[in-house]
Order: structure tokens, then C-alpha cells, then sequence
């Protein structure tokens, strides 16, 4: 939510304002013989917090990584902020991806890592929105360090730095408190708050439902690729999980 | 323009992490003087050359032994290119950055490239010492040919490498697609390399540079064209 962070021309302009921030009809993914995700529809407005619940193995890596173009679905079709799936192009420059792994360089600093990511959504960042950044997860003070030497909630934090390093509308979120201790889980809450202060919408996937429940407007339940319920979060029920 | 700074960026980066972490060059270059110590062993360093100007066999096969020896060791430089991917989490994370994937196969060329060269640096000079071959009027020669069985090389490996990055056997699959595909270069080279140590007096070199460069341009052309359908899931 960095407005000094300037980019180098490479975001295209929103095609269309009021699109829904996700727009999914009858998505489907099968491996194989198994339907990880079977007919979901989905639409999440502007500015609005889905959570997405439902236990292990029901389909919620599968849709986040549909939704961020890494996968195409078997069949169904799909739109993000307007885009079409098949504008990679104009998708991956609007949306923040926090994946379940941190993807990041042990052999780098974070300040390092931080700047590849830069140099990669096309920003021109200088030492100062850096650290800005890196503060803005408290890891300012360790912002040269290698990486290798984090700890799991660490390298989490520094994730979540660099998956809004380019200021996106829609940020999708895999497991976002894994690995992280009370500290942690308060920096990933804070930065939700700050996402819904912004208006910006993001998709939660989250075994927390005590804290998607608090966070969240919405909620999605999967359950073998299946849609259990999608409604308000307050209709949701704990004992469903 | 912003393509070009993300290869870059790439590129920088690999340089950065071999440069911390050497894995890649301490490999090949123990690697690299092993396979040398072998051959000389192997053929002996006295065995009299196939041709009559006086050379042992091991100075009339020194061009083809650097190559075998580059070619070999290119090999570890290829796959820890998309290994230390694989060990960040995977492609994925390069997937979702926006921009052309023409970038990432680029950077990770330039970086292959600037590996490979740096590693020849030292393998040259030290078969030559080793094979007792007389090199040092005919370095400039040296280089630009090697410069172009590099790129040819390099540029097909980058590719195959992202290809297998995420299979089982892919210590084995790498060499086995690769090693087909380089038997223009390998010819190439070679037998450019042996008329500069050896002599020239048909004049061939030139056909021999420009087949080189002929055959660079269309794998690389073909490999930027297709990366995007090797990273694809």
C-alpha cells in the first residue's frame, strides 16, 4: 500500500473499474483421475476479505493457484479485476501471491530478495522503500542477513513483504499464519486490517477459523473440491470444520 | 525495456548466489581437472599423435578432449541453475513475477554463459600446461571459438534444464536430451579448435565459425521462442 514505490510502466491500467476483484464460473481441476476442484463458482468484490476454509486436501491450494494463473482448470472460466485468465500479462502485474512456500534465496539478504522481486514486477525501488518495506514486517533490523539463517515465521514475514511489494488489488493467500508464532500471526492480522483500510480484496486460505471469522466478510468452504457452503462469514459454522 | 532489466535482474541474481555459495564452479572445477588428469593417464602422455608433425596423441587430441571436458562440465553449471529454483519453493515463484518468461530463460543463459566462460578460463590454460599444446599465439582464435560452442551449448542446456527441473531423474534426463542436440556444435567445435592448434592450410576455419554462428542463432531463437512451454505446468 506503498504509494512512493513507483513502478516502470509495465502494470497495464485497469481495463474496467468496476469488475469484481475474482469472477469464477464452474471451475474444475482434475489430476489424473482425482477432481481436486469440481464446478466452484466464485466472485469476490472489490475491496471485500474471503476466507476460505475447508480441510486438508479440499481443493483450496488448487483454486488459489488457478486463480494466480499457475494452473490452468480443466474446464470453467474465470476473471481477475476484469482480466481474463489467458491475460497473464495483465493479471500477475495486479495481484499478490502469498503461496504456501516462501519462495525466497537463502544465499540472499532480504534486502537482496526484496530487491529481485523489485527488478521482477518492473520497480524501481531505492534503499529507502526497502527497508520501508522490510519494516513494515519488522524485519528491518535484519535486513542484511542471509536468509538462510531466518526461522520459518521469518521467512514468512518477508514473503508477505514481497508478495504487496507492487502495491496489488487482489492478494491471494495460502496458509498465511503456517509457521508463525502469536507475534507473527499479528503482523499477517494487521496486515489484513490494512488491506480492508485500503480497499483492496484478498482471498484467505485458512485453517484459523477463529480468525477468518474475525477478519473476514465472506467465507467459502471446500470439502473433496466441493462448494459446502459459501455465504457471510458470521453464518459460517465452526462445527462444520 | 522492462524485459531486459528482468533478465538482468535474473542473471545478477544467479551470479550473486554462485558467487556466495560457489557450488556450481568449485564443482566443475574439480570436475574439469579430474576429467583432464584421466584422459592424460588414459592415453598416456608420451603415446605418439596420428599425424606426421612430431606431437603426441594427446596434443593431436587435445581440441577434442577440451570439449569433451566442457561439455561435461558444463553439465553440473546447467543443473544447479534451475537446482537452487527448486530449492526457493520451485518455478512457480519466477511464474508469478509479470513480464515475459523470454526474460527468465535469458538471464539464466547470461548467468549460464558467464559460469561456463569463467570455468574455461581456467580449463584452457591448464590442459594446454597439462597436454604440454602450445596455445599462446592462438589464444584470440581459442576464444572466439569457444565463445561460440559455448553459447550453442548453453543455450540448449538452459532450455532442457528448466525442461527436467522438476523430474525425479533429471540428473539423467539432462544429458540425454542435451547431449543429441549438440552434435553440430560439437563438430563444430571441434574441428575448429583443431585447425587453430593444428593449422589451417585449406582455409576451412571460416566456414566452420560461421556454421558455429549459423547454428547459435537458430538455437537460440528456437529456445527463447519455446521457454515458456518448457516452465509451463
Amino acid at each position: 500500500m506503498n504509494q512512493s514505490r513507483q513502478a516502470l510502466g509495465t502494470s497495464p491500467q485497469p481495463t474496467d473499474t468496476n469488475a469484481p476483484a475474482v469472477d469464477a464460473r464452474q471451475l474444475s481441476k482434475r489430476y489424473g483421475r482425482t477432481w481436486a476442484l469440481r464446478r466452484v463458482d466464485l466472485r469476490v468484490e472489490r475491496g471485500e476479505l474471503l476466507g476460505l476454509l475447508g480441510p486438508n486436501g479440499s481443493g483450496k491450494t488448487t483454486l488459489l493457484r488457478i486463480l494466480s494463473t499457475l494452473t490452468r482448470p480443466t474446464f470453467g472460466a474465470f476473471s481477475i479485476l476484469g482480466e481474463p485468465a489467458r491475460s497473464r500479462s495483465a493479471i500477475l502485474p495486479r495481484i499478490g501471491v502469498l503461496a504456501d512456500q516462501a519462495y525466497m534465496y537463502g544465499e540472499l539478504t532480504a534486502r537482496e530478495n526484496l530487491r529481485f522481486a523489485g527488478v521482477m514486477y518492473g520497480l524501481d525501488l531505492d534503499e529507502d522503500s526497502l527497508l520501508e518495506a522490510l519494516a513494515g514486517v519488522g524485519l528491518a533490523k535484519v535486513a542484511g542477513r542471509e536468509i538462510r539463517t531466518f526461522s520459518s515465521g521469518m521467512r514468512k514475514r518477508l514473503s508477505l513483504a514481497r508478495a504487496t511489494l507492487h502495491d496489488p488489488e487482489l492478494v491471494l493467500m495460502d496458509e498465511p499464519y503456517g509457521a508463525l508464532d502469536v507475534e507473527g500471526m499479528a503482523w499477517v492480522d494487521r496486515f489484513v486490517t490494512e488491506l480492508r483500510a485500503a480497499n483492496r480484496a484478498a482471498i484467505i486460505a485458512t485453517h484459523e477459523v477463529d480468525r477468518a471469522k474475525r477478519l473476514c466478510d465472506r467465507a467459502l468452504r471446500l470439502d473433496a473440491g466441493r462448494v459446502t457452503y459459501a455465504g457471510p462469514i458470521d453464518g459460517y459454522e465452526v462445527a462444520a470444520e | 525495456m522492462s524485459d531486459l532489466r528482468r533478465a538482468v535482474g535474473v542473471a545478477r541474481k544467479d551470479l550473486l548466489i554462485e558467487r556466495r555459495s560457489k557450488a556450481a564452479f568449485n564443482a566443475m572445477a574439480f570436475f574439469a581437472a579430474l576429467v583432464l588428469f584421466i584422459f592424460s593417464f588414459a592415453l598416456g602422455p608420451e603415446a605418439p599423435g596420428l599425424s606426421p608433425a612430431g606431437q603426441t596423441l594427446l596434443q593431436y587430441l587435445w581440441p577434442g578432449l577440451l570439449w569433451v571436458a566442457i561439455f561435461f562440465t558444463g553439465i553440473l553449471a546447467l543443473g544447479r541453475s534451475f537446482q537452487l529454483e527448486m530449492d526457493s519453493g520451485g518455478l512457480q515463484a519466477l511464474r508469478l513475477y509479470p513480464g515475459d518468461l523470454k526474460a527468465i530463460y535469458l538471464g539464466k543463459l547470461a548467468a549460464n554463459l558467464v559460469v561456463l566462460l569463467a570455468m574455461e578460463l581456467l580449463l584452457i590454460p591448464l590442459s594446454a600446461v597439462l597436454y604440454n599444446v602450445d596455445l599462446w599465439t592462438k589464444l584470440p582464435g581459442l576464444l572466439g571459438v569457444t565463445v561460440l560452442g559455448s553459447i550453442g551449448f548453453v543455450a540448449v542446456g538452459t532450455f532442457y534444464a528448466a525442461l527436467t527441473a522438476n523430474l525425479r531423474a533429471r540428473e539423467v534426463m539432462l544429458p540425454l536430451l542435451l547431449f543429441p542436440t549438440q552434435v553440430p556444435i560439437v563438430v563444430g567445435a571441434v574441428r575448429a579448435t583443431a585447425l587453430i592448434v593444428h593449422g589451417d592450410p585449406m582455409g576451412e576455419l571460416n566456414v566452420w565459425l560461421q556454421m558455429l554462428a549459423l547454428v547459435d542463432v537458430v538455437l537460440l531463437t528456437v529456445c527463447t521462442l519455446t521457454f515458456e512451454f518448457a516452465i509451463e505446468e
